[in-house]
């Protein structure tokens, strides 16, 4: 720091020459008011988002979300003591990662209930934003349960881990596009009928594969690699559509 | 008991509203003089400095602590970009300054170099300011200004020397 009155070129040891005392004060007394006229608004940090968004999920939807989890664990854990082949070890991740994918996105559809929209308006957060925090905890809850039957059915080589995660990655990011497409599209069916439904379609068609043992050889993983790009590409342009909907006003909630 | 500026912030941000004179208190003097060296009116600066932390107590709400300082002298610094682009200071002349009779003058000294500073183009006033006066670094400067660190670097040498020139004409010691 400089000392006082002085600058490090040796410019005039007095650069800080006496102020005028009275308009030094004058000039205080109008900030001091201003200071007492100020109402704090709390904005949150982003931390705080996502922790406050957590705290509107159900106990129900943890519970199932939990159930589901060890449920997936305990089967890959037994599948693999009985030396079951690694294609239905897959197959069956697969069905309970597409389930746990819905599960994470009804917390986003809960959004779109009646009356929502009128809702954020008293809010600091638009749906938008909520949307965007809910779809990004649901990312994360994902990873988390990815990672775990990764670690389940991973044999440890990099490779297999590699092509484990793209079998498991294809049908829950398609499942999740047609989770995002069918919220958007629709969007006036009762949310309990709409993810139970999607969640039995979802499941079969992850467990769609298995009809086709020869298509987890490694020769067939470069059509997985494209389908999993290309579900990753659709679920992007679904949650593009879902937030250009909101965007654009279009009715997204519940009319009934 | 004297509080640092993290927490002052802190407090602020919490509700207590009172801790912003305490800011105003403690880095009145240093606005103050920055408004003054860059708009070469010691009559503007007052008001100048008034406004810097009207506008802080208006965005407070919304400020991430990193340097209160820094922050302060960018809002003084844009009031200053402000003020000097009206049309009646674009069009106005250095002229010998004048003070109110009820004010202590400055030194001699401290008047020529007020003169000088207002010689220079806006941007190296600002930059040689900030640099030989306050003690940034040319990275700090870059950031409060939004010059690339060349350009800083760029005006604070040539600001300088034309500074020094301009000094020397006077018979500056």
């Amino acid at each position: 720091m400089l000392p006082e009155n002085t600058t490090p070129c040796g410019f005039p040891p007095e650069w800080k020459f006496p102020l005028d005392e009275t308009k030094k004060k004058q000039s205080l007394a109008a900030i001091r008011l201003e200071a007492s006229r100020k109402h704090i608004r709390h904005y949150p940090t982003f931390r705080e988002q996502l922790w406050n968004q957590l705290r509107f999920r159900s106990w129900k939807h943890w519970l199932l979300q939990g159930l589901l989890l060890l449920a997936a664990m305990l089967l890959a854990v037994a599948l693999r003591r009985r030396n079951t082949s690694g294609t239905e070890t897959l197959a069956a991740c697969s069905v309970f990662l597409v389930f746990a994918g819905n599960i994470c996105l009804c917390h986003v559809a809960d959004l779109f209930s009646w009356h929502m929209a009128e809702l954020e308006q008293t809010l600091y957060l638009n749906l938008k934003q909520m949307v965007c925090i809910r779809i990004l905890e649901a990312g994360i809850a994902d990873f988390v349960i990815l990672s775990l039957l990764l670690i389940l059915t991973g044999s440890g080589s990099p490779g297999e881990t590699k092509a484990a995660l793209t079998y498991m990655l294809v049908p829950f990011l398609w499942s999740d596009t047609l989770y995002l497409h069918m919220l958007a599209s629709l969007r006036n069916i009762a949310s309990g009928f709409r993810s139970f439904a999607l969640g039995l379609l979802c499941g079969s068609l992850a467990l769609f594969p298995l009809l086709w043992e020869s298509i987890y050889q490694p020769g067939y993983l470069i059509i997985w690699q494209v389908l999993a790009v290309a579900g990753l590409l659709m679920c992007i342009a679904q949650i593009n559509r879902l937030l250009g909907s909101i965007e654009n006003s279009d009715t997204i909630c519940q009319t009934s | 008991m004297v509080l640092e500026d993290k927490e002052l912030i802190r407090r602020i941000q919490g509700g207590q509203t009172e801790y912003l004179n305490e800011i105003a208190g403690k880095y009145y003097d240093d606005i103050y003089y920055f408004c003054c060296y860059q708009i070469g009116s010691r009559e503007d600066a007052y008001d100048l400095a008034q406004d810097t932390f009207l506008r802080f107590i208006k965005y407070v709400d919304h400020y991430q602590y990193r340097n209160l300082k820094g922050y302060l002298l960018t809002i003084a610094m844009n009031l200053c970009r402000e003020y000097l682009r009206t049309p009646a200071q674009i069009l106005s002349k250095p002229e010998p300054l004048k003070y109110q009779e009820t004010a202590a003058l400055p030194s001699e000294e401290t008047l020529l170099l007020l003169d000088a500073l207002r010689k220079l183009p806006a941007p190296q006033r600002e930059a040689v300011l900030l640099h030989h006066f306050y003690g940034y670094k040319n990275r700090e400067i870059a950031q409060m200004t939004g010059a690339t660190y060349d350009a800083v670097k760029s005006r604070i040498r040539q600001g300088l020397a034309r500074l020094k020139e301009l000094l020397r004409q006077n018979d500056f010691t």
